[in-house]
This record gives structure tokens, C-alpha cells and sequence, in this order.
């Protein structure tokens, strides 16, 4: 069991760390999807599967221009999640198969998902980047005492987000696939071995409740600064 | 006198949203840079409510221009033609560097190293699992190395060096470079794919995946908008159809 759940927490830690390095900390490139993909594959038991996944997300969008500040995928994101899902597959199956189409499609799925989850919740931590700046900038303007660091806070608390971002989209999607595994399994659609089954059942059980509570609080946050947001805007009309 | 340190340039997008889009990154560089705090509230208040945007590697440039500011005066003139031209300069030119030919060779070189690995592992070849992500880190590698001499050479420059790259364009000519040996790579993986398609019977979605994905970006980055866009569709529906023809091939 302590195998599985460090397995996990590493997982999430990588998802972290590639979501850092995807939008806020471009320097080590550990977001190439086939990288990304592969690492996650051998930390969930299958590097076989983690590589295919990551062939396919680099080979489907090997060069993505981010002109004009257009929301992009999250394909390292999606690389790790498609990656650790197909591995978790991969290894439920006897290990003479050589490589499932069954779990490559999933794991294909679970990549897609959280690529387009990636690209949503990068959507709402702009506007948390745009509330941090300009509370940073007043801070300078105003001389307080806490000017000298505010855009060293801004900056930190950014990277913070990201890569709490990658760590709950990919708690999500992954306790998604782990419940579809499981479901195929019940079903007979791919072979049991036992100690997945229970990381399986681990994994859904812990991290599913914990991560959507995390990104709904998340997605009210955004709510509630939006909100703000308008209800200010509407004052500034109605002085106008 | 300030100068820009190459390390700060790492987190130069951290702040990015769509209005400011990287003016937070730029002010951060420019106080870690050293730059004397009249002269940085001076930015902070002329940058106010004003996009600044820079590709991360290539900021270096503008920053560096700003930072060599001596007094207010100089502080305008020079944040003026950093936000106004050597900013968006930098931004188009390693945009179009990294995203547009230095990803897509590195990728490619990655797939052809993937490709080969798995041809080696379908014949039977005792691979250890680390070795598997061998292909990623060379990309990532190449990737980061090229980034990191970019962010330096742009962070050292000075007024002279700025004005002789600005007429020489130095990344024009890795882009040269990089054209032919992206060709060269996308041309072996294809091949392999080929290869790897007709001699085994069991890697064959891998292989059509691999094929289809190729030849669809080989279109799209060459042919007229229209036919691009339907080559790249067609590719994807073909990989996709690999993949699902693969599903009939094994016992469950």
C-alpha cells in the first residue's frame, strides 16, 4: 500500500512540477509531452505505455505558438495524466501483452480531458495573475511597507497556483480514470491483478473527494472575483 | 549601473494575463535587476495600464535596454523603445525560434528516438525502464539548453551588441540551420514508421500512428491553409482508426 501511495503522491508531484514549467517556468522542459508522458508512465508501473502516450500528444501538437495570449492546451498535463492513466491500464494486463489499444485510448481520453482542463483552469489563474499584479502595484504605488516585496510575493504565489493547478487537475481526472479501470475490470474488459485493484480502489476513494473539493473551492474563488469584478465595474458606470 | 540577470528571465511570463499580458514579469526582472527604486516606480507608473509582452528567452534584450537607464530622462526614451519595439521584436523572433522550428525538431527527434525504441522492444530487446524516457530528456535538453543561451546572450547585451543583432538577426541563422535537420528528422521518422509497420504485424497501430501523425505535419507546415488543414484531419482520422483497428486485434 505505501508503494502505491507514494507512487501517487509522485505522480501528483509531477504534474505539479510540469505545470510550473508549462506557463510560469520554461527551463527545464520536463512539459515536452514525450518526457512527461514517460516519466509518468514509469512512475505508474508502465514505461512502455507512458512513452506511446507521450509519442502520440507530441506528434498531435508538436508546435503550439502562444500569440496573442491564446489559451493553449496543457499538453504536458495531459501527457502525464493520458500517460499514468494508460500505464495503470497497462499494468492490469497479463505482461506478455505488448501494448493494449484498450489502454492507449484511454489513456488518449484521460490526456485529452486534461489537457482541456489545463486550458480552462489556466484561464482562471490569469485572472488571479491580473488581481495579484495590480494589488502589487498598488502596494508600490502607495510606499507601504510592504512594497519592496510585493511583486517578489506576486510572482511566488503565482508559481504556488501553478502548480496547484496541475496537482488538482490531474487528482481529478486521474481518480476519473482510476473509477473507468476499475469499471473495464468489473466487466471483464481487461485482466485483474490484484495489487492494482487495490490501488485502484485507493486511489479513487482518497483522491477523488479531496481533489474536487480543492477545485471547486478553486472554481468559487474565481467565482466570487468575478463577481466582484463586475459589481465594480457596474459602480464605475453608474459614477460615470 | 543595473544589469539583468538571465536567471530572472525565468519567470518572466509568471504573471502573464491577457491585459498587462507580461508587464508583472517585466517590472519583477527589472527591480531584481538592481534598478534604483525612483526609477523603477518611474517604469511601474509609465507602464501603467500599457501591455508589455517578450518571449521569455529573447526579454533579455529589452529589459537589459531599460535597465541601462541613467536618469529619468533616459528612463523614458529607453522604456519607450523597449515596450514599443524591442519587447514585441523579441517576442516574435523567439516565438518564432522556439515554437515555430526549435519545439517541432526537437519533437521530431524525440518521436524518431521513441520510434526506434519501440522497434527495438517489439524484436524482443531487453530494455530497461529508464532508458524509455532517453528520447524526452534528449528533447528536453535540447529544449533547455538553447533557452538558457538565449536568456544570456540577451541579458548580456549591451547597447552596442543590441544594435549589431538587431541588424544581423542572429536567430535567423539558427533558423536556417534548423530547417533542413527538421526535415531530415520528420524524413526518418516516417521511414522508421514505414519500417516498423511492414516488418512487424503487432506494432502496426503504433506504426500507422506514427505514419499519419508524420505525414499530416509534414502538410500542414508546407501546403496552403485548405488542403493543410484536410491532410491534418484526415491524418488524425487515419491514427485514430489505427488505434480503434487495433482494438479487434488482441484478446481482451
Amino acid at each position: 500500500m505505501e508503494s502505491y501511495a507514494l507512487r501517487i503522491v509522485l505522480l501528483l508531484a509531477l504534474a505539479a512540477w510540469v505545470s510550473i514549467d508549462e506557463r510560469v517556468w520554461p527551463a527545464v522542459q520536463i512539459s515536452q509531452p514525450v518526457l512527461a508522458g514517460t516519466l509518468a508512465g514509469i512512475l505508474a508501473g508502465s514505461p512502455l505505455a507512458g512513452l506511446t502516450l507521450g509519442i502520440l500528444v507530441q506528434a498531435l501538437w508538436p508546435a503550439l505558438v502562444p500569440s496573442g495570449g491564446v489559451l493553449l492546451p496543457s499538453l504536458g498535463l495531459g501527457a502525464v495524466i493520458g500517460g499514468a492513466a494508460a500505464a495503470w491500464g497497462q499494468a492490469l494486463l497479463p505482461p506478455s501483452t505488448m501494448l493494449s489499444g484498450r489502454v492507449i485510448v484511454l489513456g488518449l481520453l484521460a490526456a485529452l480531458t486534461g489537457a482541456a482542463l489545463g486550458r480552462s483552469s489556466e484561464g482562471m489563474l490569469r485572472a488571479k495573475h491580473a488581481a495579484d499584479l495590480s494589488r502589487a502595484e498598488r502596494e508600490m504605488r502607495s510606499g507601504s511597507r510592504l512594497a519592496p516585496s510585493a511583486l517578489r510575493r506576486a510572482v511566488r504565489s503565482a508559481v504556488l497556483a501553478s502548480a496547484f493547478r496541475g496537482w488538482a487537475v490531474a487528482g481529478v481526472v486521474l481518480s476519473v480514470a482510476a473509477f473507468v479501470c476499475r469499471s473495464l475490470l468489473v466487466t471483464g474488459m481487461l485482466h485483474l491483478r490484484t495489487p492494482f485493484w487495490n490501488a485502484l480502489d485507493w486511489a479513487g476513494l482518497l483522491l477523488l473527494p479531496i481533489s474536487l473539493g480543492l477545485a471547486c473551492g478553486q472554481a468559487l474563488a474565481a467565482f466570487r472575483r468575478r463577481r466582484a469584478s463586475s459589481a465594480t465595474t457596474a459602480r464605475v458606470g453608474v459614477v460615470a | 549601473m543595473s544589469r539583468v540577470r538571465a536567471r530572472d528571465l525565468l519567470v518572466f511570463e509568471a504573471l502573464y494575463h491577457p491585459e498587462g499580458q507580461s508587464r508583472g514579469g517585466f517590472l519583477h526582472v527589472l527591480k531584481e535587476s538592481g534598478l534604483p527604486e525612483p526609477l523603477l516606480t518611474a517604469t511601474e507608473q509609465r507602464l501603467e495600464q500599457r501591455a508589455v509582452h517578450s518571449h521569455p528567452a529573447m526579454a533579455g534584450y529589452a529589459l537589459g535596454h531599460v535597465a541601462r537607464a541613467a536618469d529619468d530622462a533616459d528612463l523614458a526614451r529607453r522604456l519607450e523603445a523597449a515596450a514599443s519595439q524591442l519587447a514585441p521584436l523579441g517576442g516574435s523572433a523567439g516565438d518564432r525560434l522556439f515554437a515555430g522550428h526549435l519545439r517541432p525538431t526537437c519533437a521530431a527527434l524525440a518521436l524518431l528516438l521513441s520510434a526506434l525504441l519501440l522497434l527495438a522492444v517489439s524484436n524482443g530487446v531487453a530494455v530497461p525502464s529508464g532508458a524509455f524516457a532517453a528520447p524526452g530528456l534528449v528533447a528536453a535538453i535540447g529544449l533547455a539548453c538553447a533557452g538558457a543561451w538565449w536568456r544570456r546572450r540577451s541579458s548580456l547585451a549591451d547597447d552596442a551588441t543590441l544594435l549589431a543583432d538587431l541588424s544581423e538577426k542572429p536567430w535567423e541563422r539558427w533558423i536556417a540551420a534548423l530547417r533542413p535537420i527538421g526535415g531530415v528528422l520528420w524524413a526518418g521518422l516516417l521511414l522508421a514508421g514505414l519500417f516498423h509497420a511492414i516488418s512487424l504485424r503487432g506494432g502496426a497501430a503504433a506504426a500507422c500512428l506514427l505514419v499519419s501523425c508524420g505525414v499530416g505535419l509534414a502538410v500542414r507546415r508546407s501546403a496552403a491553409s485548405g488542403l493543410r488543414r484536410g491532410v491534418w484531419v484526415l491524418s488524425i482520422a487515419l491514427a485514430l482508426g489505427a488505434l480503434a483497428a487495433s482494438l479487434w486485434g488482441e484478446a481482451p
